[in-house]
């Protein structure tokens, strides 16, 4: 490997260290759009409005990564690997119109960085519609293989419903706080 | 006029010899004859050994490419999810497909259906509907396998209850379903006889009759703990033997030949400096064996804890039997397409312009998503590595012996989920204890 090998190794290796996700397009976007508009981000989006999405009770801000249901940083993400429905027509805990719930799901358990409390999330999919193809998240946090199916995102929770195995995206209710 | 007729003479004779030369050009560019409508081409006996095939779920389809020529050569329909090829090794006029489909697309009645293939013409040539509970997930493999004696497909199911389906390809029928509780995913392990992994880190071995139905069902004992450090899925099958990766970077190498299996000691891809760096083990697909030298390749990243599933910046190589490793290599992005179509430019750009795209593209390995996630390793003495992603329809190309970066080649697909490498060797087929109990 020579120097300038190494160099871009290490330039690549330290900026992956301290970029956050997604933070790479963030920039990219920037940098297309030009330095006159660089207020505006292209990725992530600051969907959340505080005058029309209030802090809802026990969660964080809506306008920190962590409390916006847009991003892939909410809190109750934590475990995800699929698409969040909240981009396809549902919420964090709804599923998009016409789809179905599936009754059977994997659970994780996230830290509310709001009261600093983990809660047990139940990652259930919506089903029905095919790939919804939106925010995209990956976090696999507690994750495990297939062969351990209460803690396995990798399985297509489409079971045991009316509409079949065809996955759409994924929602994150909280049913319980671990104690 | 004496001139003139001179000068007549000149042009005369070159004519005279510029005729032959000018017969014999309108003579090699004669017209196009008539061509016959309605020609399908087919494919040779044998399957080449640069034929790689990639799914793709978002077209529902496998591709099979030519990595060396960078041709398609043609590609089979899988219905919806993700659609792994069962290749024979004996038999190869045929391959099996499990697939699911729904009457209105993606809606209506569901049908599983595991279809025969015709290995020259790439088209359907019978079905066998098996229960629709065959199970759906991530993995690009482990949900079916076939038996060594090639009788039977068995297909993993999940409704949540786990069960395994049975299709003789012989008769071309369904057998039987044979419940599993509390064990997932097949792997072929014996003439009629696969291996499953249960939820308490153990496997279960099932081996069948001759006509598919249940002989026997063995557990080994527990081996790993799911719970402190779980095997990855992604095994690798060199004869008797099944090589998984934990989520830690530990090597577990099984023995099938053993009645209940027998475990060697594991042994850590990782040193303790390296573990220190935050090194791990991470893809979709993310290690490979090369059986003649026993090497060992593993997409490996920087990253923390719950990243297994993370595509790599680096690819490890090991030497499986010593145990110790070969080298690290940082990888060139196997690049982006647009739609299918490859974005890659400059590949014929003079020096240093050539390596244009692959300095930008290289930039894309800062975000996670954009990694490359699958390797697959072609056999004998001059192996091929190819490595690809989710996130692209192209392939980089490495000669696995260098892990020299050749080229880029691309397989139509929107995204490349699975990589198979179609059996070209003669298979090794080792007998179950079963079997060597009756010879007894």
């Amino acid at each position: 490997m020579n120097w300038f090998d190494r160099l871009f190794t290490r330039s690549s290796r330290q900026l992956a260290r301290r970029t956050s996700r997604r933070s790479f397009l963030n920039k990219l976007g920037l940098l297309t759009l030009g330095g006159s508009i660089s207020t505006l981000p292209l990725l992530p989006i600051a969907r959340a409005n505080p005058a029309t999405n209030p802090v809802n009770r026990g969660e964080p801000d809506p306008n920190t990564p962590e409390g916006d249901i847009y991003d892939c940083n909410y809190w109750r993400y934590c475990s995800i690997d699929g698409f969040i429905a909240s981009c396809c027509g549902g919420t964090a805990r709804s599923c998009p119109p016409g789809t179905e719930m599936s009754p059977v799901a994997w659970v994780g358990t996230c830290l509310n960085p709001a009261d600093g409390k983990h809660y047990i999330v139940s990652y259930n999919d919506c089903c029905g519609k095919t790939n919804c193809q939106r925010c995209f998240c990956h976090r696999n946090e507690g994750d495990k293989p297939v062969y351990y199916p209460s803690k396995s995102n990798d399985i297509d929770w489409c079971m045991g419903n009316q509409a079949g195995i065809v996955y759409n995206s994924t929602v994150s209710i909280v049913i319980g706080v671990e104690e | 006029m004496a001139s003139l007729t001179q000068h007549t003479r000149l042009i005369l004779l070159c004519i005279a010899l510029l005729l032959p030369a000018s017969l014999y050009t309108q003579a090699a560019y004669s017209q196009v004859a008539v061509e016959p409508l309605g020609v399908v081409e087919t494919l040779p006996d044998t399957p080449g050994a640069t034929w790689f095939w990639a799914s793709d779920p978002l077209l529902e389809r496998v591709a099979l490419t030519d990595f060396s020529s960078n041709r398609v050569l043609g590609s089979v329909d899988g219905g919806w999810g993700i659609t792994a090829i069962l290749f024979a090794q004996q038999n190869r006029h045929e391959f099996y497909v499990p697939e699911t489909h729904y009457s209105r697309g993606s809606r209506g009645e569901r049908t599983d259906v595991v279809t025969f293939y015709d290995s020259k013409t790439l088209a359907p040539i019978d079905e066998v509907i098996i229960p629709a509970k065959r199970a759906h997930n991530a993995l690009p493999t482990a949900n079916a396998t076939l038996t060594d004696d090639e009788n039977f497909v068995v297909i993993f199911n999940m409704t949540p209850a786990q069960s395994i389906s049975i299709v003789d390809t012989q008769q071309r029928r369904f057998v039987t379903e044979i419940p599993t509780p509390g064990c997932s995913l097949v792997y072929g392990a014996g003439e009629r006889r696969v291996m499953m992994f249960c939820g308490d880190g153990s496997l279960l071995f099932i081996t069948l009759n001759n006509d598919g139905t249940l002989q026997h069902k063995q557990r080994s004992a527990v081996f790993f703990d799911p719970q402190q450090d779980p095997l990855t899925e992604k095994g690798v099958r060199i004869g008797t033997h099944w090589y998984f990766v934990s989520f830690e970077g530990y090597v577990y190498a099984v023995d099938t030949s053993a009645q209940a299996g027998s475990f060697a000691t594991p042994w850590s891809l990782i040193s303790d400096e390296e573990r220190r760096d935050s090194w791990r083990v991470g893809g979709r697909q993310f290690f490979a064996i090369h059986p003649d030298t026993m090497t060992g390749y593993v997409l490996m990243h920087e990253g923390e804890i719950d990243t297994h599933k993370t595509g790599g910046t680096h690819l490890w190589t090991f030497d499986l039997n010593t145990q110790q490793k070969i080298a690290a290599h940082k990888l060139v992005s196997p690049g982006f397409t647009f739609s299918g179509v490859p974005t890659e430019f400059g590949a014929d750009w003079i020096w240093p312009f050539n390596g244009l795209y692959s300095w930008l593209a290289g930039f894309s390995f800062i975000e996670p998503h954009a990694r490359p996630d699958a390797i697959i390793v072609t056999a004998g003495p001059e192996p091929v590595l190819l490595l690809g992603g989710q996130f692209s329809g192209m392939v980089a190309v490495y000669d696995a012996l260098t892990m020299e970066f050749q080229h880029r080649i691309t397989t139509g697909n929107l995204s490349n989920l699975v990589l198979q490498y179609p059996p070209v060797t003669s298979p090794v087929i080792p007998a179950s204890p079963s079997e060597q109990m009756a010879a007894q």
